[in-house]
Parts: structure tokens; sequence; C-alpha cells
């Protein structure tokens, strides 16, 4: 007798099937289109491989990349856990608590489109506020000009993508702040604990298997940032933003070079299936 | 004692207020910027309230710039996005949490699931294109339909079989067992009970393709089936930029996630942490 199929498995084909489809037709065309050239058909995986290796753009933007990404990921989770724990420890009013956390979801309700324009409005040299800002607190004497130089181009882009992601850190760490039980403070208290140590031994302890969760997804998050920066530079000025997503952008879809594109996109898409692999195993793993 | 107390006060409340500020800054000065009038936009520096607020920046917008057209291509994508990915979702879900399903097929699918939160859709979006155009959905709404049901689906079952798994199964197995079918007995006990939840995912679904930028950038070309963002995009590529339709874009495109989120901000923290809290 053969298996019998279940009902179970019946009604979750059509999700997976939907997706598994997709993507399995889609890697097949990607794949095609990185072999054979988009437009004439030639073939082109040779050339492709020989750019790859002398490609000073993509090794350029992968490294504005990585500090792209290790700066916003480590300044959300410092800034996140600092107005976490004052607001655990320093606000009593429960009112209070719930205004904050009401605004802290707003940026994260925010589209990124959006936060790119907020951040163009405060950064623009002929009208931008963070000038006058900077101004008269005699921080600056001089106008910046923000988005005319890399590394004052690529900080402003970091100052509205923490912006808009340390409320998510904020309230993630909050959810795990209300977990701990209050009979440990109270008892640290009695014991005499300063306040570093209760945020060293108590809630650090608490947070450590949340912490590494959202690092994860904080990673996963910044790797594909692609909105805030067009809005703001196009990569630009040069191509000293240009992210490797921004990058692979204009490859496709600037100068539609497909093939290289697609390329480029089964390369990567290689690495992050390996990586997201590994970290689904390790989240299950913590899960239970 | 007394002095160390009010110390710790006054801290907390300039702590305080420096957090709100710099959270609602940006929203005020986007709005203020959108409310201005003309010329007030050339005085340097810029003043940090609109001395002759005006809406006429926003009907402007709306009706000359036929902003009213692209609200109404992301209202429609939106809602499209929404009764699909449902439709796909809810059978899927509801067999994982109420069927005997093995523990290793539920691990197993959720983490297939999950995994997808991870690739990077830029990496997808180049394939996809050159389907898109083969089938003929170039510059039609119907592709940003299709690809975004593709990414919302995860998420879904995700958050769906997570609130289902919650209500305890003996509630219905009573009315299973009077002979009410299993499609009866989802509408009349376990929607009810499951249906704030519902709706706060089916609100995550409509916020997330709404605020969706990469797909919608490269699928469309014209009115026809341009969203919000890029509305919004159109005006920054601008040669002469007009920073008070800019502000306007942004303000419309945030509007309406913003209200929707706090309205429902219960479930939504949940949604936000899909795969880090179970």
């Amino acid at each position: 007798m053969t298996k019998k199929i279940k009902a179970y498995q019946v009604l979750n084909l059509p999700p997976l099937f939907f997706i598994l489809f997709l993507g399995i037709y889609l890697l097949f065309s990607a794949i095609k289109t990185s072999i054979f050239d988009y437009k004439t058909n030639q073939f082109i995986f040779t050339s492709n491989i020989f750019r790859l290796l002398n490609d000073s753009y993509l090794l350029a933007s992968l490294k504005t990349t990585i500090s792209y990404v290790s700066i916003t990921v480590i300044a959300t989770l410092i800034i996140g856990l600092f107005i976490a724990e004052f607001i655990h420890h320093f606000i009593k009013s429960n009112n209070i608590k719930n205004l904050i956390t009401l605004l802290l979801i707003l940026p994260i309700a925010t589209a990124p489109v959006a936060i790119g324009v907020m951040g163009r409005l405060m950064f623009t040299p002929e009208y931008g506020v963070i000038n006058v800002m900077l101004k008269s607190l005699n921080i600056i004497n001089e106008e910046i000009k923000w988005f005319s130089e890399p590394l004052t181009a690529l900080l402003a882009i970091v100052i509205m993508d923490v912006w808009e992601w340390t409320p998510f850190v904020t309230l993630v760490m909050l959810s795990g702040l209300f977990s701990i039980p209050k009979e440990i403070y109270e008892a640290a208290k009695l014991d005499g604990a300063s306040t570093g140590k209760i945020f060293r031994f108590i809630d650090l302890e608490y947070l450590k298997p949340l912490l590494l969760v959202v690092t994860i997804f904080r990673i996963a998050d910044e790797f594909r940032v692609f909105d805030i920066i067009m809005i703001m530079t196009k990569g630009g000025p040069g191509f000293s933003t240009e992210t490797l997503a921004v990058y692979l952008y204009r490859v496709s879809f600037k100068y539609f070079d497909l093939s290289y594109g697609s390329f480029l996109a089964i390369l990567i898409l290689i690495v992050m299936i390996l990586i997201s692999f590994v970290l689904t195993k390790l989240l299950w793993k913590r899960g239970s | 004692m007394f002095l160390k107390n009010i110390f710790i006060k006054a801290t907390t409340i300039v702590t305080l207020l420096i957090i709100i500020t710099w959270l609602l800054f940006p929203y005020y000065w986007m709005f203020i910027t959108a409310l201005k009038s003309d010329w007030e936009l050339y005085v340097y520096p810029p003043a940090f309230y609109p001395q002759e607020p005006t809406l006429k920046h926003f009907i402007s917008f709306l009706v000359e710039k036929n902003g009213i057209y692209y609200f109404l291509n992301s209202i429609i994508v939106c809602s499209s996005v929404v009764i699909l990915t449902l439709i796909i979702v809810i059978p899927a879900a509801y067999a994982l949490t109420r069927y005997n399903v093995p523990q290793r097929f539920y691990r197993n699918i959720l983490s297939f699931y999950l995994s997808q939160r991870f690739l990077p859709p830029i990496a997808i979006v180049i394939p996809l294109f050159a389907v898109i155009r083969g089938i003929g959905l170039y510059d039609s709404i119907y592709s940003l339909i299709l690809s975004y049901t593709f990414f919302n689906i995860p998420l879904a079952i995700w958050l769906l079989s997570s609130y289902l798994k919650e209500v305890p199964k003996d509630i219905e197995e009573a009315a299973l067992l009077d002979g009410l079918t299993r499609f009866r007995t989802f509408f009349i006990i376990l929607l009810p009970l499951i249906f704030p939840q519902l709706v706060s995912t089916l609100i995550l679904l409509f916020i997330f393709s709404w605020n969706e930028f990469l797909f919608a950038l490269i699928f469309t070309a014209t009115i026809k089936s341009q969203t919000l963002p890029i509305a919004t995009w159109n005006l920054v590529t601008q040669f002469k930029i007009d920073w008070h339709a800019m502000a306007v874009a942004g303000i419309l495109t945030s509007i309406v996630p913003a209200i929707t989120f706090l309205s429902l901000r219960r479930y939504i923290i949940r949604g936000l942490t899909f795969g880090m809290v179970k």
C-alpha cells in the first residue's frame, strides 16, 4: 500500500508550490541569463567570470556594505538597548511608558522612502536644519555640504538608518526586559547591587539570547538596504555610497547588463542561502 | 538624598524629552516643509515653524501632479495582495495547527518560510524582471501584486500559525464531534477567536506592500501602475527639486501606515518581531 496523502499536506501545497515554483523558475532563468546573453544569446559565462575578477566597483560596494552594515548594526544595538534600559528602569508611570512605545512604533511603520525624504529635507545645505543646529551649538563654523563628500554623505544616510531602526531594537529589548521577574530586582536591591551591576548581571544575562537573535535579523535587514540610499544620494557622490544592492541595481537596470547582473545575483543568493540556512538552524536551536 | 532624587528626576525628564524630540522631529520638519508657503523655503536659516501656513501644496500634489492616481494604485495593489495572500495562507496555517501534524513537518516547513526572510530582494528582482517582461506584465499592477504576494506568504504563514497554535484544540473538538464540518467550525468558532490577530496580520501585510520600493521601481514605468513610493522617487530624480511636493509625497506615503499601526499596536509588535519571539 502506498503512503496515504494527508489533508494537512494538501492544504500546505498552494503556498509551498507558489514559492517553490516561482523560486525554482527564477533560479533557472537567472542561471540561463548569466550563461547566455539576455539579448543576443551569445555564450557569455566566461567573460562574466573574468569581469567579476576585475570588478573594482563590486569590491568597493562590498567594502561600503560591510562598513555600513557593521556601523548601523552596532549603533542601533547600543542606542536601542540604552533607550530600553532607560524606559525600563527610570520611567515609572505606565502612561508615559505606553506613550513612548507608541512613538517608537512610528519610525518602523514609516516607509524607508519617506525616511529618505526626511533625510534630504534635514541635511540638504540650502534648506537643511541640521547645519543650522550644529552652527547654533558652535560645533561647526561653515555649512557642511553633506551630499558632496563621500564621508559626510555616508554619515547622513547612516544617521537616518539608525533613526529608522533603533526603535525596533528598543521594542524587542523592552519585551525581553518585561519578562524579567520583579523579585530578582528586589533581591538585588536588598543585597545593595549598583545600577551597573544590575545591568550587567541581571538585564544582560536575560537579554543574551534575544540580543543574538536581534543581531542576526539586523544584519539581514541592513544587508538589503536600498531605499534610503537611493532617495538620499543615489549612491553618490561618484559611487561612494553604493552598497551591494545599489550596485546590482546600477548594473542590471541602468546599464541593462542583465547577464552580469544575474550572474552577481546568483552568487549573492548562494552566499545568502548558505548563511540563512545556518542562521535559521541557530534560531531553532535556541527555541527548543 | 533629597538633592540626589531631584537630580535623578531632572535627568530622567531631560532624557525623556530628548528621546521624544529625536523620534518626532523628522516628521515635524517634513510637515512644516509641506505647510510653508513658497517664499519661506528660500529663507536661510530656515524657520522652525511656518509663518504663512498653506495647504495648497497638498492639493497641487494630489490634483495637478496626479498624486491621487498613485494613491489609488497603492490602495488597489495592497488590498489585492492582502486578499490573495490570506486565501493562500489561511488553509495552510489552519492545517499546520489543527491537524495532527508531525513535529518535524511543522518545524521544517516553518524554517523554510523563515529562511526566506534572509534572502536579499535585489537578488530575486533581477531574474523576476525577465519573467515579468516575458509574460507581458511589465508596467502593470499585476506584476506588483504577484511579487508582493510571493514575499508576504512566509510572514503570513508564520504569524497565523503562531496565533492559531495558541487556541486550545478542545474548543472546537466538541463542535467537530457534533458533526460540524471543519469548514464551518473554522468560521463559527475559530475565526471569532483569532479575529483581532487576523486583522493585525492583514494590516502588516498591507503596510509592507505599501512601503515597498525596489520592486515597484523596477516593474513599473508609468502612472498606470506606479505606487506612492515611486511618486516620491519621481520627485527626487527631477532636475529642479520641488521640496514642497517631496515633503507632501513623503507625508502621504507615511500617514496611512502610521495611523493603522498606532491603532493596532498591541499585535503589531509581534508581527514586527517575526521569527524572533515565539
